[in-house]
């Protein structure tokens, strides 16, 4: 009997011994593996060593000039006709550039501060070019390195596709290096230097419109692109190289067409028109059949992945606000997509299919493009 | 007989016990009561078990870690609230980048503005229009 009454009262204090040490355990494990992952992660190694080939040499008379406004653009993807390896190609690098990048995400890069403080050192830069990196910060030459890779891929091994969620790298990092660089070449003495720099920040406005996966990183690298092609632009007609100077204007020319192109395949799109809220609050999408079947045409064989991706999320709200039939439509064309081969519209598609937005998702769904000028009540 | 008798109870006699000793009635109760007033031995389990400090520490060491659970998980669900800036957040966030970002929103139908293909399509369009219909077709 007192032995019995004995081993229940050791198996009490142990039951209770093994709570605290299990609280604790299991305490110290998630307190380390918070502060690894909050802590300032150790730098990415440099990347490997890598040379950038010189332009493509090019004869004027191969050079056209496309007509952007023409029937025919309808059909084009929205990327430079102009090939622009005669300016400035990619470097050879075999690192993908997105890792280093990626530790520069708004706010929970494990150098996110440090990409906050650069931008607090910045100063004014020439004319029109804005507030720029000193020529010699650390951190704008740490860049330079990863602008001689040749890929920069973010999706979907380094942010998951997410639909409306997904998160975007820091684009102001790049957008000031470009800057920079270029604030850097306009100032240089040696043409030589300062053609390296406009090279450089047409390689990462390239790099930028690579992966073609979301609209406000190819938006940021075509504007790299242009300030880096005006540079060049600037230097060669002072110099009296009036071949680069001419196949840079054209390049020039077709920065402008692109962004309004794109804003055009946005629309064409874009769904915010068609949402009607009734008097008890009930949001629906009155949409026309045919303006479904666009939506469809641009998800399945548009010529850009990231306006492809656009529509399949337009074809999420479809699918679980428009009418039953544009309902069936949409989810069919979702499954379709969801066994693509490309893993981004995979992901994004079967996002869009198997969640459903909220109204005020579907009231502001673009945030690229402005709210709709009439939006309409139904009684 | 009688003798026999007397002899018998004088045989009984010097058969009968001795008398305990007076004191020894009082020393056994005395020990009885000491032995059931007396505690029983405890060992080392149950002394660990009852005893109240320890009870308390461990109480309070409970609720602490409990606590530091929740703000462990409060801090990483804020990190996680806080990790991803998508194209959406950009529209509210840095004014600079936002003007790259965002594009006007343009109407489809609108007309090339070059060439003759323009003038073409332009009266295409007039020609199979109805005649309320008409106006003109701008980027909205």
């Amino acid at each position: 009997m007192s032995s019995g009454t004995g081993r229940v009262k050791s198996l009490q204090v142990v039951a209770a011994a093994a709570v605290i040490i299990v609280l604790a355990g299991l305490l110290g494990v998630r307190i380390v593996d918070w502060a690894r992952a909050s802590a300032p992660a150790a730098k990415v190694a440099a990347p490997p060593s890598a040379t950038v080939p010189e332009p493509h040499a090019f004869a004027p008379e191969s050079l056209q000039v496309p007509c952007w406004s023409c029937p025919e653009s309808k059909e084009w993807a929205v990327r430079f006709r102009t090939d622009l390896d005669l300016l400035a190609p990619l470097g050879n690098g075999s690192a993908n550039a997105a890792t280093w990048f990626k530790d520069f995400a708004k706010p929970n890069g494990s150098r996110w501060a440090e990409g906050k403080a650069a931008m607090q050192r910045r100063v004014k830069g020439p004319e029109g070019v804005g507030d720029v990196l000193p020529p010699d910060d650390p951190l704008l030459l740490e860049a330079e390195p990863w602008c001689d890779q040749a890929t920069m891929r973010f999706y979907p091994d380094i942010y998951p596709m997410k639909g409306w969620e997904t998160q975007i790298p820091n684009l102001m990092l790049p957008l000031n290096f470009a800057r920079s660089w270029l604030a850097r070449g306009m100032a240089a003495s040696d043409p030589a230097k300062a053609m390296d720099d406009f090279r450089r920040v047409i390689r990462m406005g390239r790099l930028l419109r690579q992966e073609d996966v979301t609209i406000i990183a190819d938006l940021v690298g075509l504007a790299c692109i242009r300030v880096g092609t005006q540079g060049i632009y600037d230097l060669a007609s002072k110099q009296g190289n009036t071949k680069l100077a001419l196949v840079a204007a054209i390049a020039l020319g077709e920065a402008a067409p692109q962004r309004l192109m794109g804003a055009q395949r946005l629309t064409e799109t874009d769904v915010a028109p068609y949402v009607r809220t009734s008097a008890a609050g009930d949001v629906s999408l009155e949409l026309p059949d045919k303006k479904v079947d666009e939506i469809v045409a641009v998800a399945t064989s548009g010529p850009d992945r990231r306006f492809r991706g656009e529509a399949t999320l337009e074809l999420g709200l479809v699918r679980f606000f428009a009418t039953t039939a544009q309902r069936a439509k949409a989810l069919t064309v979702l499954n379709q997509l969801a066994a693509s081969s490309d893993r981004t519209i995979r992901d994004t598609a079967a996002w869009a299919r198997d969640t459903k937005p909220s109204a005020e998702v579907l009231a502001g769904n673009n945030p690229l493009l402005p709210p709709p000028p009439q939006p309409s009540k139904a009684p | 007989m009688s003798e026999e008798s007397g002899s018998v109870e004088k045989l009984l006699a010097t058969l009968q016990p001795p008398e305990p000793a007076p004191a020894l009635q009082e020393s056994v109760l005395s020990g009885a009561r000491a032995a059931l007033t007396r505690q029983a031995a405890r060992d080392a389990w149950t002394r660990v078990w009852e005893s109240r400090p320890l009870r308390l520490t461990w109480a309070v060491s409970v609720v602490v870690l409990v606590i530091c659970h929740a703000g462990i998980t409060e801090l990483r669900s804020a990190s996680a609230r806080a990790g991803t800036q998508t194209a959406r957040a950009v529209r509210e966030g840095n004014g600079e980048l936002a003007a790259i970002a965002r594009l006007p929103r343009l109407d489809g139908n609108v007309q090339p503005l070059v060439g003759v293909e323009t003038y073409r399509l332009v009266e295409e369009r007039q020609s199979i229009r109805p005649p309320t219909a008409k106006g003109k077709e701008s980027a909205s």
